[in-house]
């Protein structure tokens, strides 16, 4: 029987080029080829899996100041509210900002940082049935679970691919802190008051938690500028800090301040192909 | 198949499998910006307010300055939760206080912090007890306990459109 299927192979052979080695490695490379091609297609259609608890695409300045601005380009965020339904141990959301900060004080509990921020990020309501893009800022003065987060308002289809203005900055040396969010539609401000905290570090970028079906398009940060103390006049950023990118989010410096402020403090990018 | 067409279907798959390549590295890069921002002028040239409308929350029943009852707030609460994020497995939250009261008594009530409504405007005072994960607050990159819990906290709403107008820790 062996001998049989032998001279069956043999004679197949003869007459189909498909079993010769040079055919079988054509069609080897052929289907190999085709699965990649075939994965290739496939790939832009799955979302990529990522375990944020608290992920940061940012760029960070280290020293004193009063303040700080950006022109924040306003994109579409996405939170897919079935994904980002708040869940048992925290809440999938995702959100452009700048952080005007004072880090490591230990007079700020829980974390050790007090700050004032502003900027744009979703919200998903319980029920994980709708989430909307909302304007904000908010604060974490000195103090025992001292922090404080005030909507202002949804972004507006109009405000989408322009710039919102955001800008923190202190009166004086008065614990009082300005808050400006001025989109293409609307111009929200705030207060801080009784905020005593001496600001050591601005960082500007994306925050992003969850675990899935969100995501964001590219968005630009320029016209970068920080408040000198004291006397509260301003400078473009002249030098690039640093950064830190947490995947899935993709930031840096498109192009980096210039040292003498020629190009108005560089352009920042963030966004989330997630 | 004979040799020829397999050599066609090698090129062909070949010239796939070129194209893949060359668009796997553009999209792994898709997301750099190809191009520098155009500079942008503001476009809202209006005032800026400290009163923004806030965000949809409790439906009013009435046009009247307070528009809403404290049982509408608590069912709204039962359903919705806490704004800033869930209570921490193993507790259920507690609604200690909701108060219609001015702006400026609320802001007393948050250790001073703007109740975002004219002082003499009414708002509602919801205080909750948790202890809650304030995820929704974003915190910046590098600070101690991002995902720190707080026993209490609060919810104001404009009394009259129940909007949601903020939202914090007490201490």
């Amino acid at each position: 029987m062996p001998k049989q299927v032998q001279r069956s192979v043999s004679d197949t052979a003869k007459t189909d080029t498909t079993t010769s080695p040079g055919s079988r490695i054509s069609l080897a490379i052929a289907l190999a080829v085709s699965f990649l091609a075939v994965s290739f297609l496939l790939y832009p259609h799955v979302a990529q899996a990522y375990s944020c608890n608290v992920c940061h695409g940012v760029v960070i300045w280290n020293g004193s100041q009063w303040g700080a601005q950006t022109e924040a380009e306003v994109v579409n965020l996405t939170c897919t509210p079935a994904d980002c339904k708040p869940g048992t141990n925290y809440v999938p959301h995702v959100g452009n900002v700048l952080w005007v900060i004072n880090a490591n004080d230990s007079s700020c509990y829980p974390y050790d940082a007090c700050w004032v921020e502003a900027g744009y990020h979703t919200l998903t309501n319980a029920q994980g049935t709708s989430t909307s893009n909302v304007y904000y800022w908010a604060d974490v003065r000195p103090g025992n679970n001292n922090f404080h987060v005030h909507t202002k308002g949804n972004v507006q289809s109009g405000d989408l691919g322009n710039d919102a203005w955001l800008n923190i900055d202190e009166y004086g040396n008065t614990s009082t802190w300005e808050i400006d969010i001025i989109p293409a539609t609307s111009g929200y401000s705030g207060t801080s008051t009784n905020n005593s905290m001496n600001p050591n570090q601005i960082q500007m970028g994306m925050e992003l938690t969850g675990t899935g079906g969100e995501s964001a398009n590219t968005s630009y940060f320029t016209y970068n500028i920080w408040y000198e103390t004291n006397n509260n006049s301003w400078h473009y950023q002249e030098n690039a800090g640093s950064t830190h990118n947490d995947s899935p989010i993709e930031s840096g410096w498109y192009q980096k301040p210039a040292s003498n402020g020629s190009n108005y403090g560089g352009s920042f990018y963030t966004s989330c192909p997630c | 198949m004979n040799r020829k067409t397999l050599m066609i279907v090698s090129a062909v798959a070949l010239l796939i499998a070129a194209g893949w390549g060359v668009l796997a590295l553009t999209g792994a890069a898709a997301a750099k910006p190809q191009t520098a921002p155009p500079p942008r002028p503001h476009l809202y040239q209006g005032a800026t307010t400290a009163y923004g409308p806030g965000v949809p929350a409790i439906s009013p029943r009435t046009n009247a300055p307070v528009a809403y009852t404290a049982a509408d707030v608590a069912q709204y609460i039962k359903v919705n939760g806490f704004a800033g994020g869930p209570v921490v497995s193993g507790h259920h939250l507690v609604i200690e206080k909701i108060l219609f009261i001015t702006s400026k008594q609320a802001s007393l009530l948050i250790q001073g912090e703007s109740a975002d409504r004219p002082d003499n405007t009414i708002v509602c005072y919801v205080q909750l007890r948790g202890p809650f994960i304030p995820g929704e607050l974003d915190v910046p990159y590098g600070v101690s306990n991002p995902n720190a819990t707080v026993l209490r906290v609060y919810e104001i709403f404009d009394a009259h459109t129940g909007n949601m107008l903020g939202w914090g820790g007490l201490p």
